[in-house]
C-alpha cells in the first residue's frame, strides 16, 4: 500500500519537475539561510555562558547625570568600588577589577611582539570567571605586583617548548619598562566571551607604579562581582545609593548612580553603555533582525509549498478521488500528504547541508570569525534542524493535506474536478502575505542602505583621506617626533605632521570637575593627548580660540574642548574657563573650542572631549600627505623612520582604512541584510513563478478562446497580471506603516540619521512591483503570443 | 442486495435547494442487471453515488446487504465499499501515474491482499479482459476502449459483488461500447450484480430490468425483453 503511495508521489514529482524543483529549492534556500543565521544567533547567545557561575556574575555600570541633563552610562568605575562592595555586602562572594591595556611591546630574549591583549586584574578574577589553569595556581598567581598569567598561545609564542613558569617577560608601557614573572598558564580563553584574556598581569602593579587605580577619584577599571549562590542581587541593588553616599563626598555622588548588569546581558544589551572593554560587541537588534529574516525565508518557502500544492491539486484530485472510491480512509490520505510534505522538507534540509558547508567559511569571514560554533559535530544542532524541517513539513503540509484529501469521490461521477476557484482566496491571501514580507524587507533594506550611505558620506568633522599613521609604542619613539616631523616635512608630498591619537581608537577617558553654568559638575569626558598642529593635521575646524602652538608656552596648562562639552556645561564662551582633572588635581584653562567631530562611528553621539597637549603620551604619528604618488611618499616616510629610529620596526596604516575597520561589523551586517533580503525576495519570486506557470497552464484554453474572439497580446498580459499587481498594491499599503514603525525605531539608534521620506517607501514598493512583473512576464507574454489553434487543440 | 425506502437526496448550495431524488423506493436483488435511464438532470448519477456509498441520503433508508447504511460514517462506508463495490465511469478515472497493472492492483492493496495472491488475481483478471499485453502501459497510452476495460478489471478484481457503472459507454464508439457491454453482461452471468446508468436504449437492452427516473422520481420499472430474456437468466 505504502509503496503504491510512494509510486504516485515519485511519478507525480517526475511529471511536474518544475513545481517540485520550486518547492525543494525554496525550502533548501530557506534552510540554508536559517542554518547560517541560527549558527550566528546561537553563537551570539552563547557569549559568556561557558562560565560555570555565569548566572551569579554582574558588571557594575555607572550612571552619570551631567549638568546639561544628559545621562551617560559607563562601564568603567572607581578602583575602590570592588573592595568596598565586597566589604559591605555579605551576599557578594567575590569582586574583581579589570583593565584592558593599549597595545604594548613585550619581549623575552630575542622574541618581541606587540600585544593587543594585555590586561591587568585582581586575582579574584579567577574566582569569578571560569579559567582552566595548565600551570600555576589561580589563588596565588596574581598575588603581588609584577606577576603575569598568560594563555597557551602566548606561552608558545614566547617560550616554545620551554617551561614558562618563573620566566620573565619585559613589557614596555608608557609608564616605563617593567619585568613580569610568569606565574600561571591558562588554556586559551573561549572567544565567545565579552572579555578576552590573553595576558593578565596583577592589578597591584598598576597601583604601585601608576598613580590612579586607587581610591574613588577616577573611573578607570571595570568592576565585576560574584554573588553567593543563595543571595539575591536585588537586595543589594536597593542599598547601592546609600552605599555610594557613605563612600563618596557629597558633591560627587549627587550625579552618580551605579547598577548591576547581569553577565548574560553584557554582550548583546550594552549598546548604550560607553567605555566598555569588550572585545566583541554584539547587538540584540541585529540578532532579532536576522532571526526575523530566517523565519521569513522559511515562511516564504512554506507559502510556496502551500500555494503550489493546493493549486496543483487539480492534477491530483483524481488520484485522491479514486483512492477514496476504492476504500482509502480520509485520515490515511491526510497522513500520506503530510508525510509527503515532510519528506520534501527533509530533502530540502538535506540539500541545504552541503550548501551551508560551502557558504559557512565565507559567511564566517564576512562575520569576522564571529561564529565559532560548528554545526557538523553538534548532534543537538543537527537534531534541532531535523526537527525544524519536520515542523516546516508539517506546517506547510497540513493545509494542503486536508485540502487534497477532502476531494469527494462522488465528484468522480460528476466528471467535474476541483474547480480551481477552491482555495483561490487563501492562495491570494498567502501571495499577498509574501508580497507584504517582500515589500517590508525591501523597504527596510532601502532604509538601512540609505542610512549607511549617509553615514559613509557624511563629513566626520575631519579629513580621513590621505592621512597616514605610524604607531609610537614607546617613549623613545615619541621623543623623536619633532625630529621625524622636521625630516618628513622636507618632502613636498608631506603637508603636515603631528603626534596624536587615532580617532576611534581605544577608550581613553577621564573625569573632570568644573564650574558649569548651573553650578559645580563632575563629568566623564574623552581624553585626547595631542601634539602640536594636531587639529591642523587632522583638518578639524576651530570654533573659538586657537590650537596649541609652540609659541605659547602656557599651553601646557591649557586644553581644547569640543562644542558638545561647551554645550553640556552651558558655557556660552568657554575660553578661559577652568577645568580640574580629577585624580591628578591639576587645573587647566580652556584655550580653544574645536568643532564637533566624530571619533567613533556616526552611530554614536559625540561625547564631551578634552584635548591636552602632551606629545609624550601620543600613541601615533599622523602624517598628512598629498594624494599624488602615494608609493613614493610611503617609501620616503619609511626611509626617514628607519634613519631616525633604526631599532624600531616600521608599521603604518591609513586612517580611512582604520575607520573602515571600525565600521566593520555594521558594514558586514548591512551587506548580510541586503543579501538575505534579496534571497527572501527570490524565494517569494520562485513561488510566484511557479504559480503563474500553473495558472497560465490551466488557462491556456481560455487564453486561446479569448484570442480567437479578438483579444490582443496586451489584453492577455493585462488579464494575467492584473491580479498580481493588485496584490502588490495592497501589500504595499499594509507593509508601509508596519515597516515605518520598525525602521523609525531602528534609525533612532543613530546619532545622525536620514529622514524616512515617502520616496524610500514608494521606491521599494516600485522595486517589488518590477520584480513581480519580471517574474510574471516571461510566461505571461509567452502565453499571450501562443497560437490559439495550438491552445485549443490542447486538451 | 439493495433496498431503498422513501429515499430522498437534497443538494443545498448557497441559495438553491435541488431535490435530486425525491422519494425513491427500489429493490435490487443479487445477480440482477439493472439499467437506470432518464433525461439529463433526473438524478441518475445521484442515485448511483448513494448506491455506491459515496454519499449519504438526506432522508429515507438504504439497506445494503441487509444493513441500514443510510447514516453510516464515512469510514464505515469506505470499509463496505472496498469489499463489495466496483465502479466503472464514463471517463474511466484511472490514475495516470500508475500503470495498467498497478491501477488494477490498487483495490487489492486497499483490501490488504497478500502480494503473491494479488499478483495471481490481477493476472487472472487481465487475462480474462485481454489486456495482459498492456500491463506496463500507462493509461494515456491506451485507447478509450482499452482504458474502460482496465477500469472494469479494476472494478471486479477483488470479486466485488456489486458493479456500478455510470454511462460506461459514453466516451466510446459503438464497437468499443458493444465490447464493454458484453463484458458487463458476462460478469453479470458469472454472478455479479450490475447497476448501470445509460442514456442509450440500445445498451439498456443488455439489462434485465430498467428503472426510469424523471425529476428525481422513479417513474417506471420495466422488465426488459431485449437481448437477454428472463428465461435466459434462470
Ligand atoms: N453536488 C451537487 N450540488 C448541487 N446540485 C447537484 C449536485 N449534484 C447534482 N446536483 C443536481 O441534482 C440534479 C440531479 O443531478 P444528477 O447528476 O444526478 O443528474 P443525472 O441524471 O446524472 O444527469 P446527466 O444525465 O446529465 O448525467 C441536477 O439538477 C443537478 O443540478
Ligand atoms: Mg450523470
Amino acid at each position: 500500500m505504502f509503496r503504491s503511495y510512494l509510486k504516485t508521489i515519485f511519478r507525480n514529482i517526475s511529471g511536474s519537475k518544475v513545481y517540485f524543483f520550486i518547492n525543494v529549492a525554496g525550502l533548501c534556500i530557506g534552510f540554508t539561510i536559517f542554518t547560517l543565521i541560527m549558527l550566528y544567533v546561537l553563537n551570539e547567545l552563547s557569549y559568556d555562558t561557558f562560565n560555570t557561575k555565569a548566572d551569579r556574575i554582574y558588571r557594575v555600570v555607572e550612571l552619570q547625570k551631567s549638568p546639561g541633563g544628559q545621562v551617560q552610562r559607563v562601564a568603567i568605575t572607581m578602583p575602590a568600588l570592588a573592595p568596598a562592595l565586597k566589604r559591605e555586602f555579605p551576599g557578594i562572594e567575590s569582586a574583581a577589577r579589570f583593565v584592558l591595556w593599549p597595545t604594548v611591546l613585550c619581549h623575552y630574549g630575542e622574541k618581541r611582539f606587540y600585544e593587543h591583549g594585555l590586561s591587568f586584574a585582581d586575582s579574584s578574577i579567577f574566582d569569578i570567571f571560569t579559567f582552566h589553569f595548565v600551570a600555576g595556581s589561580p589563588s596565588t598567581a596574581l598575588d603581588s605586583p609584577y606577576q603575569i598569567v598568560i594563555d597557551q598561545a602566548a606561552a608558545r609564542r614566547y617560550f616554545g617548548d620551554v617551561e614558562p613558569i618563573g620566566k620573565f617577560i619585559t613589557v614596555e608601557t608608557d609608564f616605563g619598562k617593567n619585568v613580569f614573572q610568569v606565574t600561571g598558564v591558562i588554556q586559551d580563553f573561549p572567544r565567545n566571551s565579552h572579555l578576552s584574556f590573553e595576558m593578565i598581569a596583577s592589578l597591584s602593579t598598576l597601583q604601585k607604579k601608576y598613580s590612579p587605580f586607587i581610591g574613588w577619584a577616577v573611573n578607570d577599571v571595570v568592576t565585576y562581582v560574584l554573588f553567593r549562590r543563595e543571595s539575591k542581587e536585588k537586595t543589594v541593588e536597593g542599598a547601592l545609593p546609600a552605599f555610594l553616599a557613605t563612600y563618596l563626598p557629597v558633591n560627587l555622588w549627587k550625579g552618580l548612580e551605579i547598577y548591576l548588569q547581569p553577565l548574560k546581558d553584557i554582550h548583546l544589551y550594552s549598546g548604550q553603555i560607553l567605555y566598555q572593554m569588550n572585545h566583541n560587541k554584539g547587538s540584540i537588534d541585529t540578532v532579532r533582525l536576522f532571526s526575523l529574516i530566517a523565519f521569513f525565508v522559511i515562511f516564504l518557502a512554506c507559502i510556496n509549498f502551500i500555494n503550489l500544492t493546493t493549486a496543483r491539486s487539480v492534477i491530483r484530485s483524481r488520484e485522491v478521488g479514486i483512492r477514496k472510491l476504492l476504500g482509502s480512509y480520509h485520515s490515511h490520505l491526510v497522513y500520506q500528504f503530510i508525510g509527503e510534505s515532510i519528506v520534501i522538507s527533509l530533502v530540502g534540509l538535506l540539500l541545504s547541508l552541503p550548501l551551508v558547508e560551502a557558504i559557512l567559511p565565507t559567511f564566517n569571514s564576512v562575520m569576522q570569525g564571529r561564529i565559532i560554533i560548528s554545526y557538523n559535530n553538534q548532534t543537538p544542532f543537527l537534531l534541532g534542524m531535523f526537527l525544524v524541517a519536520v515542523m516546516v513539513g508539517l506546517i506547510a503540509g497540513i493545509y494542503p493535506a486536508f485540502y487534497l484529501s477532502s476531494f469527494r469521490p462522488a465528484d468522480l461521477l460528476k466528471g467535474r474536478f476541483a474547480s480551481s476557484t477552491r482555495g483561490l482566496f487563501l492562495r491570494k491571501v498567502l501571495i499577498g502575505l509574501q508580497f507584504l514580507i517582500a515589500v517590508g524587507l525591501v523597504t527596510a533594506t532601502c532604509v538601512v542602505v540609505g542610512q549607511m550611505d549617509y553615514l559613509n558620506t557624511k563629513p566626520l568633522g575631519f579629513d580621513e583621506h590621505d592621512l597616514m599613521y605610524i604607531p609610537l609604542h614607546d617613549i623613545q619613539s615619541r621623543e623623536r617626533v619633532p625630529l621625524l616631523s622636521e625630516r618628513m616635512l622636507e618632502n613636498p608630498s608631506v603637508i603636515s605632521v603631528s603626534a596624536g591619537e587615532l580617532t576611534g581608537s581605544g577608550p581613553t577617558q577621564g573625569e573632570v570637575s568644573v564650574m558649569g553654568a548651573n553650578g559645580p559638575a563632575r563629568l566623564m569626558v574623552r581624553k585626547s593627548y595631542v601634539g602640536y598642529r594636531y587639529i591642523k593635521t587632522m583638518k578639524m575646524k576651530i570654533a573659538r580660540g586657537g590650537e596649541f602652538s609652540r609659541d605659547t608656552p602656557s599651553d601646557s596648562n591649557s586644553v581644547v574642548i569640543n562644542e558638545t562639552m561647551a554645550r553640556l556645561l552651558g558655557w556660552a564662551n568657554p575660553i578661559g574657563h577652568k577645568i580640574k582633572m580629577i585624580g591628578t588635581g591639576r587645573t587647566f584653562s580652556v584655550a580653544g573650542v574645536v568643532k564637533d567631530f566624530n571619533y567613533f562611528s556616526l552611530r554614536n553621539r559625540i561625547d564631551p572631549l578634552v584635548m591636552w597637549l602632551d606629545p609624550g603620551r601620543c600613541p601615533y604619528l599622523l602624517i598628512r600627505t598629498t594624494s599624488k604618488d602615494r608609493q613614493a611618499t610611503i617609501s620616503f616616510i619609511r626611509n626617514t623612520w628607519r634613519s631616525v629610529l633604526p631599532n624600531h620596526p616600521f608599521e603604518f596604516g591609513f586612517l580611512s582604512d582604520y575607520l573602515n575597520k571600525q565600521y566593520g561589523n555594521e558594514r558586514e551586517d548591512e551587506h548580510l541584510l541586503i543579501l538575505f533580503s534579496l534571497v527572501a525576495v527570490f524565494v517569494a519570486c520562485l513561488g510566484l513563478f511557479g504559480l503563474t506557470l500553473h495558472t497560465t497552464e490551466q488557462r491556456i484554453k481560455e487564453i486561446g478562446i479569448r484570442k480567437v474572439v479578438g483579444a490582443s497580446l496586451t489584453d492577455i498580459v493585462l488579464m494575467l497580471s492584473k491580479e498580481t499587481m493588485k496584490l502588490v498594491a495592497v501589500a504595499c499599503l499594509l507593509a508601509w506603516p508596519v515597516t515605518y514603525f520598525f525602521m523609525d525605531r531602528w534609525i533612532e539608534g543613530f546619532a545622525y540619521r536620514i529622514d524616512l521620506s515617502p520616496l524610500i517607501f514608494l521606491l521599494s514598493g516600485f522595486l517589488v512591483f518590477v520584480i513581480a512583473i519580471l517574474t510574471l512576464s516571461f510566461q505571461v507574454i509567452n502565453a499571450g503570443l501562443s497560437n490559439p489553434a495550438d491552445a485549443l487543440r490542447y486538451e | 442486495m439493495i433496498r431503498l425506502y422513501n429515499l430522498k437526496k437534497v443538494y443545498r448550495t448557497d441559495q438553491v435547494e435541488t431535490i435530486a431524488i425525491a422519494n425513491a423506493n427500489l429493490r435490487i436483488d443479487p445477480g440482477e442487471f439493472v439499467a437506470i435511464t432518464g433525461p439529463s438532470g433526473s438524478g441518475k448519477t445521484t442515485l448511483l453515488t448513494i448506491l455506491g456509498l459515496l454519499d449519504n441520503p438526506t432522508e429515507g433508508q438504504y439497506y445494503f446487504l441487509g444493513e441500514d447504511v443510510s447514516k453510516l460514517s464515512e469510514k464505515r462506508r469506505a470499509d463496505l465499499r472496498r469489499k463489495n463495490i466496483g465502479f466503472v465511469f464514463q471517463n474511466f478515472n484511472l490514475i495516470n501515474q500508475l500503470t495498467v497493472y498497478e491501477n488494477i492492483e490498487l483495490p487489492l492493496l486497499h483490501m490488504g491482499v497478500a502480494s503473491l495472491q494479488r499478483k495471481e488475481m490481477v493476472m487472472a483478471v487481465m487475462d480474462k479482459l485481454r489486456i495482459t499485453t498492456r500491463r506496463n502501459h500507462y493509461p494515456q497510452q491506451l485507447s478509450g476502449g482499452q482504458q474502460q476495460r482496465v477500469a472494469v478489471a479494476r472494478a471486479v478484481v477483488g470479486n466485488q459483488r456489486l458493479i456500478l457503472a455510470d454511462e460506461p459507454t459514453g466516451n466510446l464508439d459503438s464497437r468499443n461500447g458493444e465490447e464493454v457491454m458484453e463484458l458487463l453482461g458476462k460478469l453479470n452471468e458469472e454472478g455479479a450484480t450490475v447497476v448501470m446508468v445509460t442514456h442509450s436504449t440500445e445498451y439498456a437492452r443488455w439489462a434485465i430490468r430498467a428503472v426510469q427516473l424523471f425529476d428525481g422520481h422513479v417513474t417506471n420499472e420495466n422488465i426488459l425483453e431485449g437481448m437477454r430474456s428472463v428465461s435466459e437468466l434462470s
